[in-house]
């Protein structure tokens, strides 16, 4: 049981996930011009990385033994694809585009779990947005992305984070952007 | 399994330098006279405000809906994000020269 709180075939079933996600997104074409490397065991890190960051942060707000409602799973997907940066550069890395793919994919994933797709309108403002996203911190999780870096993507220790006040603050924030993107319906 | 539960202590420690800093018997914090800063708050009000939980209106994630989600949405979620590499690329001018 890598994380507490979930079993090992829930860890599986949503890493397994994660790799039919980033399949799907590997086959945009612009993504697939820039040579971009993603290996099936980083899945097991995301899936790792997200049930550690959702059990933190359903101690902090839900009673004991609740759910996480999906468009708050979509924010926390979302930070956690951002902190764990999945696709990686198979070659050169200096194209422009490079700088938006994890977060791009981030934000795909976030829709899968939200069932709705959104993004603000204005070029400037989906700018910021995805810009948002690029470096993404965590503290929490880098000794989770330490240990799967360390033993390709196999965990064995079980994790307990304890968010603290500025994550749960950024989480809070992304939740609330969320809510209010999927409640105005722009897309 | 001989796994260790592993937790981030120094996380627990940064809420010490949290904004809204929790005090044991604290009566008047003299950095709440400050003109700025942060703001210490007796503990009780801390703790009841961290006792009210949400509603629980979650469900369990359904893997494959989520991923089904996404296949059915596929050519929305492409045409946004190649719109938007499109504008960018257009903004910077180009790709570099040389």
């Amino acid at each position: 049981m890598p994380v507490v709180g979930k079993t090992a075939a829930e860890i599986a079933a949503r890493a397994a996930t994660f790799r039919r996600l980033a399949q799907i997104q590997l086959e945009h074409p612009d993504f697939a011009a820039l040579n971009i490397s993603f290996r099936p065991e980083t899945a097991n890190i995301l899936a790792e990385c997200y049930f550690a960051l959702s059990e933190a942060y359903k101690i902090e707000r839900l009673p004991p033994g609740s759910r996480t409602n999906w468009i708050k799973a979509a924010a926390l997907v979302a930070a956690t694809v951002c902190a764990v940066n999945p696709l990686r550069p198979a070659g050169r890395s200096d194209s422009l585009e490079w700088l938006y793919i994890n977060p791009q994919f981030a934000l795909l994933c976030a829709y899968g779990h939200a069932r709705s797709v959104f993004l603000p309108d204005r070029f400037d403002e989906k700018r910021r947005f995805y810009q948002s996203f690029q470096n993404v911190v965590l503290p929490s999780l880098a000794p989770i992305i330490a240990e799967g870096n360390a033993s390709n993507g196999v965990f064995k220790s079980t994790w307990k984070i304890t968010l603290s006040d500025s994550e749960k603050s950024y989480l809070d924030l992304l939740v609330s952007s969320f809510v209010l993107l999927d409640e105005s319906g722009r897309v | 399994m001989h796994s260790v539960i592993r937790t981030i202590a120094s996380l627990v420690a940064q809420r010490g330098l949290s904004r809204f800093t929790r005090q044991d018997g604290m009566v008047d914090a003299p950095s709440n006279k400050n003109l700025a800063g942060p703001l210490v708050f007796e503990p009780s009000a801390i703790e009841r405000d961290s006792a009210i939980r949400e509603d629980n209106d979650g469900t369990r994630i359904d893997d494959d809906a989520v991923v089904e989600y996404v296949n059915q949405n596929k050519g929305k979620i492409f045409g946004l994000q190649s719109r938007f590499l499109a504008e960018l690329r257009a903004k910077s001018g180009g790709p570099p020269k040389g």
